[in-house]
């Protein structure tokens, strides 16, 4: 009896410090261990934004409303893996009137309900456009020349191509005349495949604001992010503007969306105030338990 | 072993965590195009891009664009391939950029002969020839070693056809006829006279006209007029005049121009092409046979046509399919769909419709907008991808929210309103919790939404699939609270529970006061469950021989017996009398006292000689 007891306590006592450690560890892992979600900013892997989102200081953007009021002084990336949704078309276009800068990209056309509501004349074809001669050691990575200063080349990575018609919008980001569209999505050249050079990138005024559309969302990535000129152009975007980078348009996981809470929570005062409650509820909690035994 | 809560609790904190590490594991969704990572993508050369390119700078070579030429060749020579590549392909570039500087001297030489020497002219026709040579050598070898690079042999084969053509027209429709003229025009000295070319600038397929104004005493004069079409191509004229010559000429059309490969590569929306017009002019001057030379250009524009199609991304099954056309022009366009013509309009200037009946089938489809080209305007395609959804089913769905309920079921309420009635009803939400069933027109009953039993609030996914197959599956989402009355009373009862950590807890032990506790309060313990999670210990205390031994004395003094509500201190303090009988029985009591409260024990051989000597007294 008195053995089994022995044993039961021990257990007891294991699982007790097992469940603290397990409970720090959850603690510890959703906030410190890095997501492998693509575009996310808590992903240090090479298809992560991190890199991004800490060297131009930026900040998590749980909603437009964050960014209301201060137009002005700030610039949204918003990096899309998902369709910007009918109810959000208003929110982006009244952020972008009252003087804010917004910066989309979107290799796969998921904006172009938004871009087309907007009247912006743009369109992101989703299309891959190639590149063998002026690209970053690959075909996949072609580089495109800022219009604005030409000795700044920007690496792509797989992107498509923007349809410019109408709108005022004008190119900011072309590749060179040997580029082409893999229409067929084969990897190479095949006859009758567009050729030419493709805009990438383009800059159009709507009210005081500015929209910025870049049909390549990998040019943000890590891995891309040192290459050729793409950190002095992203950082030339953000031109001393408050950053916000958006993260409701990826595939966000699990533990990135738990971490999104925790960001929110931890810029939120009220929340603070309940963090520290709940600290001193459960220090009393173990305090308690210590004492009884 | 019994699961007490909070084992239970770290258990499920032990899942969770493992739950995370799996879930950020795969928190990794799959993407529909991904990025390429460097090291998977170098290596890779495609082949037939490096030819289209190679084909792309000779014809510019040919148009007679040698500055843009040199700058694509600087770029293409600079591009980063395999080392065995590289090597053909630097050397076949750099002479590529020497022809494109020595015909581009060429060039300045035949219009501006008077500024260059006989032995430049002579070096740079020479230049222009070996290099020729030596390129098109290059350029079958080079061609060769992209075999290997190409995606099929019929393509491989197609390009390899395209280069010979082009250096064939490189070197025929440009390269000699500039050796020729340059070596006449700097052979030829004598008739001084001038040329007028109006308009400077025409539109493709416009006229445009050549003045050539001689002097009266010259009398008759032959010409012979070459016309260089951006040194592509030439065509030549004779005219027989005094005094002053007229020639009308028509500029290529678009189709010509594309003929002659004089406008096209790139997608640029304008392209002008330079008119060389050299004038050879023959006549007998103060008896004898004299000539002259003269040269003079203008240039023709072309263009793509100025029209836009702004085609919807998505329409419904069976809608029409409107298109919104603006037009600076009158352009007739065919539009295919998914390569087949589906009809003809002429679109005229301004904005305009195009309304497309017919049942197309649902998916992705590929409409085209073919412009036919006109004297001025290049042939232009474009093309857009649609996708064609099914018609849409309306629901009246109404669903119970908060939901109270031991299972966690929903009630749900739902009715087509506009559509078929069949088809499957499916349910879901976050956490488990589906539901499908055959659906013929409403349902009206519970669902499940989940197992989970604390209070949650959960994103309910209603799903309606029509069997005919012309309509779209809807989906609707909604927040419902779900409100587990067994969770909830369970979260109330959670810091009690958690206070139950150790193992139960002796909330109340039961101590018989007038047994007497034994030594260390060490006596048999009883669970008594009360609930599931709340259980009592109860200890029946043994008594103290020592405190059995003082009572014997008491008794035996014939003094009362300790009171339930009396300490053994209280009930000495009250019966003790002087002498030396009470500290006789003061040492017995502190003996019981040490029995009872030292959990050491005390000796009992002393306990028993201060009663033997109690009793002696």
């Amino acid at each position: 009896m008195s053995r089994n007891s022995g044993v039961s306590r021990t257990l007891s006592a294991l699982l007790l410090i097992l469940a603290a450690v397990s409970s720090s560890m959850v603690f510890s892992i959703v906030m410190y261990m890095p997501t492998q979600t693509d575009l996310s900013i808590y992903n240090t892997g090479w298809n992560g934004l991190s890199r991004v989102f800490h060297d131009l200081d930026a900040h998590y953007l749980p909603s437009i409303n964050i960014v209301m009021g201060s137009e002005a002084e700030t610039i949204i990336f918003m990096p899309l893996k998902r369709l910007i949704g009918d109810e959000e078309f208003e929110g982006l276009r009244s952020y972008l009137e009252k003087g804010g800068v917004l910066a989309i990209f979107d290799e796969e056309g998921y904006s172009n309900d938004f871009l087309s509501w907007l009247g912006a004349g743009l369109k992101v074809s989703g299309v891959a456009v190639l590149d063998e001669i002026s690209k970053y050691r690959s075909r996949f990575m072609p580089l495109a020349r800022y219009t604005e200063n030409s000795s700044l080349t920007v690496a792509l990575n797989v992107p498509s191509y923007l349809e410019v018609g109408g709108g005022g919008a004008e190119p900011i980001l072309i590749t060179s005349p040997y580029a082409y569209a893999d229409s067929d999505g084969d990897g190479y050249y095949t006859l009758g495949e567009r050729r030419g050079s493709f805009t990438v990138g383009a800059r159009l005024g709507v009210g005081n604001g500015t929209l910025y559309v870049f049909s390549d969302v990998s040019m943000l990535i890590n891995e891309m992010y040192e290459f050729k000129g793409n950190k002095v152009f992203l950082s030339a975007l953000v031109g001393g503007r408050r950053l916000y980078v958006d993260q409701s348009h990826i595939e966000a996981g699990l533990l990135d969306k738990l971490k999104y809470r925790l960001e929110v929570i931890a810029t939120t005062e009220l929340s603070r105030l309940s963090i520290i409650l709940l600290l001193i509820a459960t220090s009393m909690v173990v305090y308690y338990v210590y004492r009884e035994h | 072993m019994k699961l007490s809560l909070s084992k239970a609790a770290t258990l499920v904190l032990l899942f969770l965590f493992t739950m995370l590490m799996i879930l950020s594991a795969l928190g990794n969704p799959a993407y529909k195009r991904p990025h390429v990572r460097l090291e998977e993508a170098e290596g890779d050369v495609d082949g037939a891009a490096l030819t289209m390119a190679l084909l792309d700078i000779l014809d510019e070579i040919m148009r007679g664009n040698y500055t843009y030429a040199l700058s694509l060749i600087d770029n293409a020579r600079s591009s980063e391939l395999p080392r065995h590549i590289a090597v053909r392909h630097r050397d076949l570039y750099n002479t590529l950029g020497n022809l494109t500087i020595g015909l581009s001297r060429l060039t300045s030489i035949v219009e501006a002969p008077d500024y260059y020497p006989p032995e430049e002219v002579k070096g740079s026709i020479s230049m222009v020839y070996d290099v020729s040579k030596d390129l098109k050598d290059k350029l079958i070898s080079y061609n060769r070693l992209l075999k290997d690079y190409t995606s099929s042999e019929y393509l491989y084969l197609t390009l390899r056809r395209e280069l010979a053509l082009r250096m064939d027209a490189l070197i025929d429709e440009s390269i000699t006829p500039l050796i020729t003229i340059a070596r006449e025009l700097t052979e030829i000295e004598g008739l001084d006279f001038n040329i007028t070319i109006y308009p400077r600038r025409v539109a493709g397929g416009g006229e445009f006209t050549i003045i050539i104004d001689t002097r009266p005493e010259w009398g008759l004069c032959n010409a012979t007029i070459n016309v260089f079409y951006g040194y592509r191509y030439s065509r030549v004229y004779t005219l027989n005049f005094t005094d002053l010559g007229v020639l009308r000429i028509r500029a290529p059309n678009v189709t010509e121009a594309l003929m002659h490969r004089l406008i096209g590569g790139g997608y640029a929306s304008t392209f002008s092409v330079r008119i060389n017009v050299f004038v050879l002019i023959r006549a007998v001057v103060d008896g004898s046979l004299r000539r002259g030379v003269k040269m003079g250009y203008l240039v023709a524009a072309y263009g793509r046509p100025p029209i836009m199609f702004d085609v919807p991304n998505v329409v419904r099954y069976g809608e029409p399919l409107v298109v919104n056309v603006s037009s600076y022009g009158r352009f007739n366009v065919t539009v295919v769909l998914d390569g087949r013509p589906i009809g003809s309009y002429m679109v005229e200037p301004g904005s305009s419709r195009i309304t497309l009946q017919g049942n197309v089938s649902p998916g992705y489809h590929t409409l085209a907008f073919i412009v036919k080209s006109g004297e001025r305007y290049i042939s232009t395609s474009y093309s857009a991808a649609v996708a064609v959804v099914g018609r849409s089913v309306r629901l009246s769905v109404v669903v119970e929210n908060p939901v109270v309920s031991l299972v966690n079921q929903m009630g749900l309420s739902v009715k087509v309103l506009d559509g078929p009635s069949t088809g499957r009803l499916r349910v879901s939400s976050d956490f488990g919790g589906v539901f499908e069933s055959e659906f013929n027109g409403s349902f009206s009953g519970r669902v499940p939404v989940s197992y989970f039993p604390l209070p949650w609030v959960y994103h309910v996914n209603v799903s309606f699939i029509p069997d005919d197959p012309s309509y779209e599956p809807l989906s609707l989402s909604y927040e419902v609270i779900v409100i587990n009355p067994a969770g909830l009373v369970l979260l109330l009862l959670l810091p009690l529970l958690l206070l139950s950590w150790y193992g139960p807890i002796d909330v109340l032990p039961e101590l018989r006061r007038p047994r007497l506790r034994p030594r260390g309060l060490r006596g048999a313990r009883r669970r008594v469950r009360v609930s599931r999670y709340v259980e009592f210990l109860r200890i029946t205390l043994r008594p103290s021989i020592l405190a059995r031994i003082y009572y014997s004395a008491v008794k035996m003094l014939g003094l009362r017996l300790p009171l339930p509500s009396e300490t053994l201190r209280e009930h000495f303090s009250r019966v003790s009398q002087g002498g030396r009988l009470r500290n006789l029985l003061f040492r017995l009591m502190v003996l019981a006292e040490r029995d009872l409260y030292s959990g050491k024990g005390a000796p009992k051989e002393e306990a028993e000689r201060i009663v033997e000597e109690l009793r002696s007294e």
